[in-house]
Order: structure tokens, then sequence, then C-alpha cells
């Protein structure tokens, strides 16, 4: 339990920049009760500097890498592919000389949807900060854990290089973003509470070509990607259960990212945020009140949990308002890790039931 | 079908005896099965739980010469790369030692985060979270101030450890079978050890294991079994470029050991199921022949055989399902009871007993099943004597010598060869029990009868009945003969292994105390010893864990072909010390040395020399004046020794071979021989004030200690064996019950003309006597051939060491007497409602 309870913190710290309170307050208790006090807060605007943020921020105790693509072979088949990445601090004093110390944690998750074939698969892996296990560098730019590693020849960002491969699923894929870095919330800072905030940017559009293999069949496979970034050290609010995250990308050259903190007295949280992004990479920053979700259709896993796997998302963007569709692509996207969550591929419906895009959703808290 | 059920009721009612003994021998043979699964699989949970913690979940150990942390992540970069699939986890180990409370304690520091995930716990197993006492998570190890012991340093919980000047918080507490020892994360293993970043001592993996799925529902079925099978050997071709690669078993000799109890305790409970089965089918058989006369009867009034087969079977189905849930209860039970008695030492606690799936499957199948299954049978075989058809009898005992030659000749098959083999023996035995049968039967059936000159009529009608029925006494006496073949068989094994145990005892123990301790505080208190007033003798020995491989032929060098960890045990080497591990130097061909070369008069072993046990003979298949490495040195074999409780491989030398080898040494232990007239005791007490650190214990403390050991490891196998022969008795009981209401008219008759009480019970005491003799006569061979087996196969592949087989009456005498008077009291004792049967089935 307690393991499930510190996936279950790091997996909070991870899909949306600020949550903390309870679910840190039980990693705390895995790990060793780490003191909020050492680390660094996110708590005013701060000038990004690149390409140093690309790299570890180890005085502050969260920080994670998560890209997502979505992606077709040349016969048309969709693929979907996650990769993530958690930093946490367990100290905050400066590293010692042994690189064996376990200052850093890391884990890893990668999974695969095979639409076509309507399979999804993860993996994850945990390790320690070390030199020949895991870890993070800014320049040239790498972040690695236990042989998944997503890489870049200099310190931009520019043509990543995402490699990953277990016994049954292998990627090997070339990223080059297609816009300039969005910085979220306010150029940066993403409130998720009153006193709950993390640096936060992202890269909403990559080109995205490689190689993936699925039990031994390799699939030359083209399509677009999704880069967030974000590091914090005080995170969840109190009242807060889990929450839904959306990562879209339109055909039409837009992305919108949205999403809602559930609470468990069932009202809206005011933290509630998003960002609406451009065809030419202008961003907009989209509060509370510019969006509604609403769950449409469950999917029940095996072990009874009730997913929603299709919402209507009502957004008001500066071209008028849309009542759209979220439908996710398979059901069974759940992390079948040691903690349980969902996260997959999913389709964009306009008003005439008509696929206008695709992206990622995120579903925690779900029991 | 009313009418016929009503007919069973009444049946019922009117010969209680017979259901009573139906119901028992089924009951009995369901309890059987229950408790050798339940101490089974109690066994199996104490020795997992004993496994140290950071070897849980591993298979394999890999090394490399001068192994770095470089070499490990290269292969682990390699494996992820998806070199190696069949490797399921890399796990980096640093291993030292400290002195943690004047005792040398063996620090253990592992990645615990390259576990599999299911196993980040620390000395948790295989993800079932909390079956250990440990159970402590990874997490709480990584803030450098946590560790878990080893019971045997009786640290609590919560307290406070001072290792090498800092404090450490113990967190968990587990019986890793290591002896002193904690465990730590690896970077708190570096600190500790003051060890250089980038030493390790090992890589653990763990190998796909392809009988993996077998070995779990072998176990499930029948726990301890899947011990039998060969551990997953690792292919040259697969191993990665310059490592070597060493089964953890190897590491773990006191795994081993387990593993061979639990084989034993498998094939026990096997026997237990077959004789169980037996039995039951024998109860079905017994009871169609004591209805025989009723359902003649209601045929004869119009009632189809497949109806009377229905009423008898719906029948013998409830009584089974009834004596099911006795059992049940009842072997839950006495397995608790056996438990309670043996197993307990093992873990210092009784393991909880429940009821799973797999064991009620094996108690339905085994009295519900079974009753259902041998009643069909015995309704279609009621009245009949036919015999197995002889392409049969032929096509099985072929197979039977076959796994008979093959399980003795080939040593490679294992345990389960072994176990084959003294089955395909029992196999062969039993299937000459019918065709005797069948010989006496013609026999008694020519024209003289059965030895006429020799018997009176009594005995010879006696003798006859005995042999008439074949078919109703043959599945009977097929399974008393193996009860009390197997009883001889174990009983020999044991006594034979308990005088071999005496004698090493004797031999061993030659001094009067024995004193054991830091090595800071014996040697002092050896000089303080030899201050004293009629100074005793005293000889000191110490021991240390190395690396022994045998010398690769024609090589000068010290690469070593095969090697594998052992207890290097030295010390000063006399004759007296020699003559104890059965070393004679003038029996050896080596008596030349003595006298022109450095060995000194009173010592017996050169530096270069060594005596090894038979366990680290068989491993590495030395002969004398082999060569080993060992450490950073080479030793000749000049003795094999038997080391009956060794459950590693152990070789000794004289202390004037450790420079040579480059260990440090250290003595430990002390033996004291006390001067003639000296009061031991006394100075044992003075001994003990003087140095309160020090255990010491008297010869005679040592030798009952060891015998008490002994005897809890083998009262276990003689409780199941006495088991598998209770069931047998009440098989007997009924076959012979069968045989007398089937000649219950002919008794009638004799009665009629005259024959007294007294003289028909002769006739049933001879019959008895017969039918238990003749379980005898093929139980003798059978018992003996087993006992040979079990000392010179099965102890061997087992446990190393071979036992010196003698017969002592002690070891075969009882079970054959219990056999043969429970054959004569099954016959002779009048079933209450005797009278009440005869009359229904005449």
């Amino acid at each position: 339990m307690k393991r499930a309870e510190a996936l279950l913190a790091c997996l909070l710290l991870a899909g949306v920049a600020g949550v903390a309170g309870a679910a840190q307050l039980r990693l705390d208790a895995v790990l060793g009760a780490v003191e909020d006090a050492g680390f660094a807060r996110a708590e005013a605007v701060r000038a990004f500097r690149f390409p140093e943020d690309h790299g570890p921020h180890p005085r502050y105790r969260s920080e994670w890498w998560y890209l997502t693509v979505n992606a077709r072979n040349a016969a048309g088949e969709e693929f979907g592919v996650q990769f993530t990445v958690f930093r946490q601090g367990t100290r905050s004093a400066p590293p010692g000389d042994n690189p064996w110390e376990p200052d850093q944690l890391y884990l890893a998750h990668f999974a695969v949807t095979d639409v076509a074939r309507g399979r999804h698969r993860a993996t994850e892996r945990l390790a320690r900060g070390h030199p020949g296990l895991a870890g993070a560098r800014a320049d040239p730019f790498a972040v690695w854990v236990d042989g998944f590693s997503l890489t870049a020849p200099g310190g931009s960002l520019d043509a990543m290089r995402l490699e990953a491969v277990t016994a049954d699923a292998g990627v090997a894929l070339r990223l080059d973003p297609l816009k300039p870095i969005v910085l979220q919330g306010d150029r940066g800072l993403s409130a998720k509470g009153p006193a709950q905030a993390s640096y936060y940017y992202s890269l909403t559009r990559l080109a995205v070509t490689g190689e993936l293999v699925l039990d031994g069949v390799a699939h030359a496979i083209e399509g677009h990607g999704w880069f967030d970034r974000e590091w914090s050290t005080s995170l969840l609010s109190e009242g807060q259960v889990g929450w839904d995250w959306f990562g879209l990308q339109f055909d039409a050259g837009e992305e919108l990212m949205a999403f809602q903190l559930r609470r468990t007295d069932g009202r809206r949280d005011p933290f509630d945020q998003g960002v609406w992004v451009a065809r030419d990479g202008t961003s907009l920053a989209l509060p509370a009140a510019a969006f509604r979700l609403e769950p449409l259709r469950y999917w029940r896993d095996p072990a009874g949990v009730s997913w929603p796997v299709e919402w209507r998302l009502m957004v008001t963007l500066p071209q008028g308002a849309r009542t759209l569709r979220v439908v996710a692509a398979i059901d069974d996207q759940r992390m079948d890790t040691l903690l349980v969550y969902w996260e997959g591929l999913v389709w964009i419906l306009d008003e005439r039931d008509r696929q206008i895009g695709a992206g990622y959703m995120e579903l925690t808290g779900y029991e | 079908m009313k009418l016929l059920l009503l007919s069973q009721l009444r049946f019922l009612r009117r010969a209680p005896w017979s259901a009573i003994t139906a119901l028992l021998g089924v009951a009995l043979g369901v309890a059987s099965v229950i408790a050798v699964h339940q101490i089974g699989s109690a066994v199996v949970r104490s020795l997992d739980a004993a496994q140290p913690p950071h070897l849980a979940g591993l298979t394999h150990l890999l090394g490399r010469e001068a192994l770095d942390a470089a070499d490990y992540f290269a292969l682990r970069a390699a494996w992820r790369r998806g070199e190696w699939p069949q490797i399921e986890a890399l796990v980096p180990v640093l291993e030292g030692h400290l002195q943690v409370r004047e005792r040398r304690t063996r620090v253990v520091g592992a990645d615990w985060l390259a576990y599999p995930q299911s196993a980040t716990a620390v000395g948790r197993q295989g993800g079932d979270a909390g079956v250990t006492p440990a159970g402590v998570s990874a997490f709480r190890l990584l803030d450098g101030q946590a560790v878990v012991v080893d019971r045997a340093l009786a640290v609590p919980e919560g307290v406070t450890l001072l290792l090498a000047g800092q404090s450490f918080t113990v967190v968990g507490v587990v019986d890793s079978g290591l002896g002193a020892a904690v465990f730590v994360d690896i970077a708190t293993a570096y600190r500790l050890l003051d060890a250089p970043y980038s030493t390790l001592s090992f890589v653990g993996a763990r190998w796909r294991d392809p009988l993996a799925r077998w070995r779990v529902m072998l176990d499930a079925l029948m726990p301890g079994f899947a011990a039998g099978l060969p551990e997953t050997a690792l292919p040259a071709q697969r191993m990665p470029a310059g490592f070597s690669a060493r089964a953890i078993a190897s590491e773990l000799p006191a795994a081993a050991f387990a593993r061979s109890i639990l084989f034993n305790l498998g094939a026990l409970g096997l026997l237990a199921l077959v004789v169980a089965w037996f039995l039951v089918y024998q109860v079905a058989l017994i009871w169609v022949e004591r209805q025989r006369r009723v359902f003649a009867r209601f045929h004869a009034l119009g009632v189809s055989v497949a109806e009377l087969r229905l009423a008898f079977v719906a029948t013998f189905a409830v009584l089974g399902m009834l004596a099911t849930l006795i059992g049940v209860a009842l072997g839950q039970l006495l397995a608790l009871a056996l438990i309670r008695i043996s197993v307990a030492g093992l873990g210092d606690a009784v393991p909880a007993i429940g009821l799973d799936g797999w064991v009620l499957a094996k108690a339905v199948i085994s009295g519900f099943g079974v009753c259902l299954a041998g009643g069909l049978m015995a309704v279609g075989r009621a009245g009949q004597s036919r015999a197995v058809p002889g392409w049969l009898r032929l096509t099985v005992s072929g197979a039977a010598v076959v796994s008979l030659a093959i399980g003795l000749g080939v040593e490679a098959t294992g345990l389960l060869g072994g176990f084959g083999a003294i089955l395909a023996l029992s196999v062969l035995a039993i299937l000459t029990i019918r065709p005797l049968l069948e010989r006496l039967r013609t026999g008694a059936r020519g024209k003289a009868g059965v030895a006429p000159g020799l018997f009176g009529l009594l005995t010879r009608m006696g003798l006859r009945e005995a042999v008439w029925q074949p078919g109703v006494v043959a599945v009977a006496l097929a399974a008393l003969a193996l009860a009390i073949a197997t009883g001889m068989g174990v009983g020999l094994m044991v006594e034979s292994l308990r005088g071999d145990f005496a004698r090493m005892l004797q031999s061993r123990l030659a001094g009067d105390l024995y004193v054991a301790g830091a090595p800071e505080v014996i040697e002092p208190a050896a000089r303080w010893l030899a201050t004293q007033p009629s100074a005793p003798g005293i000889s000191l020995h110490g021991q240390a864990q190395v690396r022994v491989g045998v010398q690769a032929a024609g090589s000068a060098g010290l690469a070593a072909v095969r090697d594998l960890p052992a207890n290097l045990g030295y010390g000063d080497f006399d004759a007296a010390e020699g003559r104890r591990y059965g070393f004679d130097r003038s029996s050896t061909a080596h008596e030349a040395l003595a006298a022109h070369e450095t060995l000194a008069a009173h010592e017996t072993l050169a530096a270069h020399e060594t005596l090894v046990n038979e366990r680290l003979a068989r491993q590495l298949d030395l002969r004398v004046g082999d060569i080993l490495t060992v450490a950073a040195g080479r030793l000749e074999v000049v003795h094999v020794f038997s080391g009956f409780g060794d459950v590693e491989p152990r070789l000794l030398v004289d202390a004037a071979a450790l420079p040579a080898l480059g260990v440090l040494p250290l003595y430990d232990r002390m033996t004291v021989h006390g001067a003639a007239g000296q009061d031991v005791a006394t100075l044992a007490e003075a001994l003990v004030r003087q140095f309160p650190g020090l255990d010491v214990t008297a010869r005679e403390v040592v030798r009952q200690q060891a015998f008490a050991l002994f005897d809890r490891t083998f009262a276990i196998t003689r409780a199941l064996t006495l088991l598998a022969l209770l069931v047998a008795v009440v098989g007997i009981y009924n076959a012979l019950t069968a045989l007398r209401l089937n000649q219950a008219p002919t008794q009638r008759l004799l009665r009629a003309q005259g024959l007294s009480r007294r003289e028909l019970g002769w006739v049933v005491l001879v019959r008895s006597a017969t039918v238990g003799g003749l379980a005898v006569l093929v139980a003798l061979p059978l018992g003996f051939a087993m006992a040979w087996m079990l000392c010179h196969v099965i102890n061997p592949r087992a446990f190393g060491w071979t036992v010196d087989l003698q017969l002592p009456l002690a070891g075969w005498l009882p079970p054959l007497a219990l056999g043969l008077s429970a054959a004569l009291l099954a016959g002779l004792l009048p079933a209450p409602s005797e009278r009440g049967e005869l009359d229904e089935a005449g």
C-alpha cells in the first residue's frame, strides 16, 4: 500500500501542475518525511532560462518531463505513445560525493496504444539518480531512466530523440518542435491552490517521425507530439481528490490544454485552468469559467472502477463557443502500473461528430 | 428407487459397524492427505520466509573477475536494450563485514529499487505484501538511517543501532539464515564499509524459469514436491560476455537442505495420497461385497442392475461427503499437532494453516471423488475376480524397470529420479501380490490342498481362506505392504543416520567444554585458561567464508573451472584432531611427507593440505589428491570426511595454511580439554564469570542439543509414516472383514457341523495371520531395498552425505510388527454388529 501511495504521490505531482497537500504527506511517509523546508518553492513569476530550465531543478522537490505522441503508420493505423519521467528529491541538502546516494529518485512510465488492435501496454521503471541509471541534464539535453531516454543533440529541444525498449514494445522517435514554448499560467507560474503553484511550460506541437516496434513488427510512424515541463515543491491543496486533464491537438493546427481538479465537496475548483494555442503559436490562458467538462460515458475496468472515457467539453475560444466531444480511442488505456490511473489517446469530435483532432487524456483519483 | 434407498438406510441401521468403519477409513484417508498437505505448505512458507531478503526473487548471482560498477551498468544497459530477454531483474549488491555488538556481522547493501517492482519491500517475497515479519518498504531504507537486521543480532525493531559509529534505526527484523547480518541501502553500505564507489560484490539476477508455472502448480498440488524439479540451468551461450553465473541455491546450502526436506515431505505426501486412495477404493469394494446378497434379492425382484448401482453409488457418495468433512477437520487438527512438534523449530513460530482451494480440492477428490469413482468401479467389479491384463502388467513392469534403472543409474535425475526409482520398485513389488495370491490359491485348490502333513484341518482352512479371494485382499494387501515397507525404509534410514550421527558426535566431541565468542574475547580467554592451575588443554578454532574451486587441468595458475562458497575451518590440526574427522596420516599415501617435509611431529596436516566434507566433495566431484583453489592459494585434498548435519560445503586446514591462503586468523571458538580429575563445571562457571561475553557449553549439553535437533527434524517423517501405516491398517481391517462376510455361510455350516466358536476363531486367526504374513513377505525385501536407496541414493543426492546402512531392530521391526499385529487384530476384532451383518449378508 505504501508503494502505491508513493506512486500516487508521484503521479499526483505529475499530470497537473500543482497538486501537493495530502498526497505529498503520503509520499513523505514513504520516503522518510521529506521536509518542504530546504526545498525552494514556486511562489513568484520568474524569468525562464533556456537551455538550463530544460534540465533538472534539484532545489525543487518534484519535477517531470512529459511527452505524448499521436501518430499513424503508412497503412493509416493509429498509435499513441506516452513517455513520462518524474523526478523526486528525497533530501534538500546538496549531494555528496557518493553517486549511489538516493538524493533523487526517477520514475519513468512508457505506454503505447495500438488502436487497430485495440491494445494498450504500459511499463514503468524506478531508479535512483546515478549517472549509470537515471538522471537529467540541460545541455546537451537528456533525461534517462534505466534504459529509457529522451535526448537532444544540444541545449535546445530541437531534434529530440525518444528511445525506449521493453519486452514487447519499442520506439525510436525524432521530435521537432513546430511551435515556440508556451508558458502556462501567469508567465509560467501555474497556481493550483491558494498557496500552491509550479513552474510549467509546454511545447504543444512537435513533428514526430520514427519507428515503433510492437511484438517484433516495425511500423514507420508519423504524427504530432506534446511535451510538458513542470517543477515544484508544494502542489496539492486540501480537498482535491484527482483531476481530469486534456491535451488536445486540432487538425487545423491549434491546441487546447484544459484540466479540472476534482474536489471532495463536488464544487468546481477555482484553480481549474487551460490554455488555447493558435496556429501561429500565440497562446491564451483560459480561466475556469472559460470551459466546462461533462462526462458522457464510463468504462468499467476489471476491478470495478468506472472511468469517464467520453466527455463533452464546452469551451469559449476567441473565435466563439465550441461544444466538442472527447472520446477515448480505446476504452482500456488504464496504466496498469503499481498505481492504476488512466492515460491515453483520445479523439476530438465536433458538433457533427466529425473527428477534428486527437490528443491525450489523463484521469486520476478514481476508485 | 425409494425402496432401494430405504433398504440402504436399513442396511446402515442394521450394520452400523460397517458404516462406521467405512466412514472411518475414508475420513482417515482424507485426514492423512490434508495433514501432509498442510504440513508441507507450512514448511514451504517457513523456509521461504527464512530466505535472505537480498536474494529473494533472484535465481542467480553474476560475477566476473574484478567486477565493478561499470560492468554492472554496461550489463544493465545491454539488458535494457533487449539483449538477454530471459533476464527479468538485475540487482547490484555490495557485501562486507563490520563488528556489531562484538559480533562479526555481515553488511549487505543492495539497490532495492532494482528488484522487480513487485518486490520493492525488503524481506518481502515476490510481491505478496506482508507475508514476512519485515516487509519493510524499500523507500524506508533510502534515507540512509534505517536498517533491517537479522534476528541473530537480537536487536528489536525500533531501537537505535550503532554501526561504524553511526546511528541507525532498526526498521525490520528478518530470519535471513545468514546469522549476524544487517541489510541496508547500497549507498549506506558504501559509507559503512568505506568501500570505493566502483566496487561491487556481485550482481543478482532473476532468470526466467521455464518451469516456473509447473513449480507453482506442483507446489500447490503437493507442497514440497517442486523442490525435486531441476534448477534452472543457464546455457553458457546465454551468459553475458565475461560474466559467470552461479545458481542462488549453490550460495545457500541451508536452502538446498531445506529443499531436500521439502521434497521428502512431498514424497511422503504422495505416498499418503496413494495409500489413502487405495483405502477409499478398498472401502467401496468391501461395501459392495457386504451388500451383494441384498442386491441379488432386489435383482430377483425385478430391480435393474443400473438402479441398484445408482442406489449404491448415491449412498456411498453421501458417505464419502460426510467422511470428507470429518477427514478435513481431523486432518487440520493432526496437521496443527504435528506442526507444533516439528515445524515450529524451523521458524520459532507455529505458522497458521488455512484451507485453500487446492487442499479442499484434494480432500474432496480423495474423499468424495474417490468414493464415487471407487463405488462405481467396485459395483462393476463386485463378485468378480478379474486380474490385471497380462499386457498391462507387462507394460507397467517394463516401465517400472526402466524408471528404476534410470533413477538409480543416472545421478543427474536427482531427487526426482531417486524417488522415481523407489516408486518404480514399489510398483514392481505391488505387481507381485496378485500373482502371488493366485499361485497360492492354485496351490490350495490342488488335490493335496494346503500342506496336509504339516497343519491340522482348521489351520489349513484358515490358510486356504486367506488366499481364496485375491480380488478382495489384493488392494488392501498392497497398501499395507507399501506402508510397512515405507515405515521400514524410513525407519532404517533414520536409525542408520542416527547411528552415524552418534558415532560422529562421539569422535567429534572430544573436548569437555565448547566455547564460542568474539575473537577479541576468545583469545584473552585462552590466555587466561592457560594461567589456571592444572591448566586444561585448549584448541582454538576459527572459520571463514571462502570460494573453493577445482584447479583446471594443466593450469599452473589460479584459474578455477568451477567454484562455490564454502566454510573454511582452521585450527591446530594435530593427530587427535585428525582422528575426529576419521583421518589417520599413517593410512594415507602421504606417510613419506612427515619424514622429510615440513610436517612437524605433532602436526597431521601440512600447510598445503586440506580435509573436505562429503558435501563439498560431491559438489566439486573431488577425490583424494585433487588440487583446490581456495581463496588466494591452493590446497591438496588428503581426506574426505562425513559431515552429517553439515549444511554447507566445508574444508579444514591447519592454521599454518592461512598465510598462503590470505586468510586472517580470527578464532571464535575454543575447545577445552579438562585435566584428569578436573571439575569442568566449575571451570566453565569461572570462565563465564571472567568473560561474560562467552558462550560456554558442556559436551553433554552439545550432544543433547544435537540429538534434540536431529529427533525433531525426523519426528515429522516418522509421524507421517505412522499415519500412512494407520491408514493401511484400516484398509486391511476392511479387507479381512469382507473376507469374513464372504465366508459367513461356510462358517455357519461348520458351526452347524459342530465346530466350536474357539475352533472357528482359530480359523479366523490363521487367516488374518496369513494375510499379515503375506504383507510382511512383500514388504520385507521392499523395505530393505527402500532403506538402501534412501541411504545410498536419496541422502547423497539430497543432503550430500552417504549414510552407512545398518539394520538395527529398532529400524525395521516396529513397522513390521505393527503391520502384522494390525492384521491379526483386524482379523480377530469381532465387529460389534457382526452378527447383524452376517444375518443381512446371509
